[in-house]
């Protein structure tokens, strides 16, 4: 059964990156994920994330995890996490489990964008 | 339809969770879940393929052993550890544990806890017994389900500003207010029975009058979810626009330190 799961980054502007999750994103993933964000939230000049979930299909508990471990993180240094473009299985869990009271989600990324009032240098 | 079996081993590594789930969703889907079940239970059984792999197994040495049993009625899921893994428990203390992490519904603390939420939500029934392989058994029942579910009972409300720059002072300076009110805090905090315990609040904020204070006694709750946090952030928005006071009474450090992550403590008054 071939993966096609997959994580990257990309820099919006100098203060704000955006992380694309792809496909079933599940424990396997976890250092993969921890390993790419770690030196974005070491960056001082970072004011926000935004997690891309309009191509995300499955994630776990363990993945809910890391995002309130995120978003603790970054709370606690006055920076900003949204989560953009969630489908109504992501949407489920993530209700379930009460991140849709305290984390901010967007209907679409360029939402997301737009909230964080990024400036994209062309 | 008869009914019918899947049986199969598979070695304990978490890399097989793919086709676990890929397996369910095909079961779930061809005996007549709506595709948002099938989506939750292929969760729920992720979930338990976890525990049985990460806890009651040892990594490509063991091996967990699952079932499902199906008809046109219900569908039945179970999994099998050999008891060889880091946690050695019992199924009596994990039945407990289970228990305690579904009380405490936090959504800062998820380990063991999307076990406890989901399978106790979205199964009929779920079990835990020891297992003939020497671990622990994980099973639930299902009845099939051709409607899409209900969405979740929590609240959605979304704290869109940034969590430490609440600007919105508290209402310090009423003096004597023109009636004060308390109320209790008491009950469960889980999604099905929150509703209960916030109830009796959203009545008496929307009665109350200009000027005057609402003591909220948290006593005898000594931890709040993420649920919980928008409650008070919608009550204290309302009372701050009828110009009364929200008072938070004998609340724990817990609860302080979480009410500070997400900015509330510099509105909030505490007594």
């Amino acid at each position: 059964m071939k993966n096609i799961s997959q994580i990257s980054q990309e820099a919006l502007g100098n203060d704000y990156y955006a992380i694309h999750l792809i496909g079933e994103i599940d424990i396997n993933y976890l250092p993969q994920l921890e390993t790419t964000l770690k030196p974005i939230t070491e960056m001082a000049q970072l004011k926000g994330i935004i997690l891309d979930c309009k191509k995300l299909v499955f994630i776990d508990s363990k993945i809910v995890g890391f995002i309130v471990y995120l978003y603790t993180k970054l709370s606690r240094s006055n920076q900003k996490l949204i989560i953009a473009e969630t489908n109504e299985t992501i949407n489920d869990i993530m209700t379930l489990v009460g991140l849709s009271t305290i984390i901010q989600f967007t209907p679409t990324f360029d939402e997301a964008v737009k909230q964080l009032n990024v400036y994209v240098t062309q | 339809m008869e009914k019918q079996k899947i049986e199969f081993n598979l070695p304990a590594n978490l890399l097989f969770s793919g086709i676990t789930r890929c397996l369910a969703d095909e079961i779930f889907s061809y005996v007549g879940f709506t595709k948002e079940w099938s989506s939750r239970l292929k969760l729920v059984v992720d979930e338990l393929f976890m525990n049985a792999v990460r806890y009651g197994s040892t990594q490509d040495a063991s091996t967990v052993h699952i079932v499902f049993i199906y008809d046109d009625k219900e569908v039945e899921f179970r999994i099998d550890d050999d008891g060889t893994g880091s946690q050695k428990t019992t199924a009596e203390e994990l039945k407990a544990r289970i228990a305690k992490n579904s009380n405490h519904n936090d959504v800062t603390k998820t380990s063991g806890r999307g076990l406890a939420l989901i399978t106790q939500i979205w199964t009929d029934k779920f079990n835990v017994e020891k297992s003939p392989y020497g671990g622990i058994t994980l099973s639930f029942v299902k009845k099939i389900e051709k409607t899409p579910p209900p969405p979740p009972a929590i609240i959605q409300t979304v704290i869109t500003k940034p969590p430490t720059r609440s600007t919105q002072p508290a209402v310090q300076d009423i003096k004597e207010p023109v009636a004060t009110y308390n109320i209790s805090l008491e009950g469960d905090i889980d999604p099905l029975s929150i509703e209960k315990l916030a109830m009796p609040v959203f009545e008496q904020v929307s009665a109350m009058a200009e000027g005057s204070r609402l003591i909220l006694d948290f006593t005898n709750l000594q931890y709040i979810n993420s649920t919980v946090i928008g409650h008070l952030a919608a009550w204290y928005k309302e009372i701050h626009r009828k110009k009364c006071q929200l008072v938070l009474k004998n609340t724990s450090e817990q609860i302080r330190d979480v009410l500070d992550l997400v900015g509330l403590k510099k509105v909030l008054i505490f007594q």
